[in-house]
């Protein structure tokens, strides 16, 4: 069993004091600054960090090679499953969750100069 | 089938798709498609069964507010599993995602934003005054500390285990994000 947390934010690897001002990062959903009654850490076998940078790096991979489109916490999951999946042995499998849509993000989003081009040459008929 | 019925009927048993093969070590990693639920995320699993079982125990009753805080998803989904009785409240940090911001509003929601830097503790501090105000008629789903939101991904658990065992495969790595509930999937 593995946990992600953003790196940036760490709170399973570092303990704050309770209740201090939570890190801002740009993960909506994960490390926001404490650890909630209702995580079970009992269950954790290990703790991953994975930098913003890299969980927005495979959520825009996810959508440009497999147009699958979700939010960066699943790239973070995702990034965090490579990880373990390198260290295990052959014909393991690692599972993970995608856990919202990557459409709730757009407005922030710096979208693929793919996409951004496409939207500025789109024409009405 | 209704709207309403076929939306709450096509929460939870999302697919579980392959998407790497290490070349290395021929290891696969598998994701369980969570953003396919109907309002975009797991956290529908969380309000279906959350409404549901406190029906049962008749906690809650229509027409009641029913408030909870939420970076967005979990607003999302309380407003619309909850939009049958009644209208919710979510409290919610200002300056995130404008489309979860709008798709609450979207499905009737009342949106309460607090100050972005006191985060998701500022946010539920609200939702407990808020709460205190309004009483009886209103209940406090209390996502980060309910017992019924690890309760709720029992069923994504068992979903993934089902999918590998008719799959003849063993689960050597489970992968989650550590900051809520979805721990409790294992």
């Amino acid at each position: 069993m593995v946990a992600v947390e953003i790196q940036e934010a760490a709170v399973l690897r570092q303990s704050p004091s309770p209740r201090s001002q939570p890190r801002r990062h740009h993960i909506e959903g994960l490390s926001t600054g404490e650890i909630y009654p209702v995580t079970e850490t009992e269950l954790i076998d290990r703790v991953l960090g994975c930098s913003e940078l890299d969980a927005i790096r495979t959520q825009r991979e996810l959508l440009t090679r497999k147009k699958v489109l979700v939010g960066p916490s699943s790239g973070a999951s995702l990034h965090a499953s490579r990880l373990i999946a390198a260290e295990l042995p052959e014909n393991s499998n690692v599972i993970t969750i995608l856990w919202d849509a990557g459409w709730k993000y757009f407005a922030e989003m710096r979208l693929p100069k793919a996409i951004e081009s496409g939207l500025a040459t789109a024409k009405f008929l | 089938m209704n709207a309403s019925d076929y939306l709450l009927a096509s929460i939870g048993e999302t697919p579980l798709i392959e998407l790497d093969t290490l070349a290395s070590t021929r290891t696969r990693i598998w994701a369980k498609c969570e953003f396919l639920n109907p309002t975009g995320s797991h956290k529908d699993r969380l309000y279906k069964h959350a409404i549901e079982k406190l029906e049962g125990q008749g906690v809650l009753k229509p027409g009641m507010t029913l408030i909870d805080y939420s970076s967005g998803n979990a607003g999302a989904s309380l407003t619309l599993v909850g939009s049958m009785k009644g209208y919710n409240t979510v409290v919610r940090p200002a300056g995130l995602s404008r489309a979860k911001a709008a798709q609450i509003v979207a499905y009737g929601g009342k949106l309460i934003l607090t100050e972005q830097r006191l985060g998701v503790q500022g946010a539920r501090d609200e939702a407990v005054r808020l709460q205190r105000r309004l009483g009886q008629k209103s209940y406090l789903m209390y996502q980060t500390h309910s017992s019924l939101n690890p309760e709720a991904y029992g069923t994504c658990g068992e979903e993934i285990v089902r999918a590998f065992q008719e799959m003849d495969r063993l689960i050597d790595a489970f992968v989650c994000q550590s900051a809520l509930e979805a721990l409790s999937v294992a």
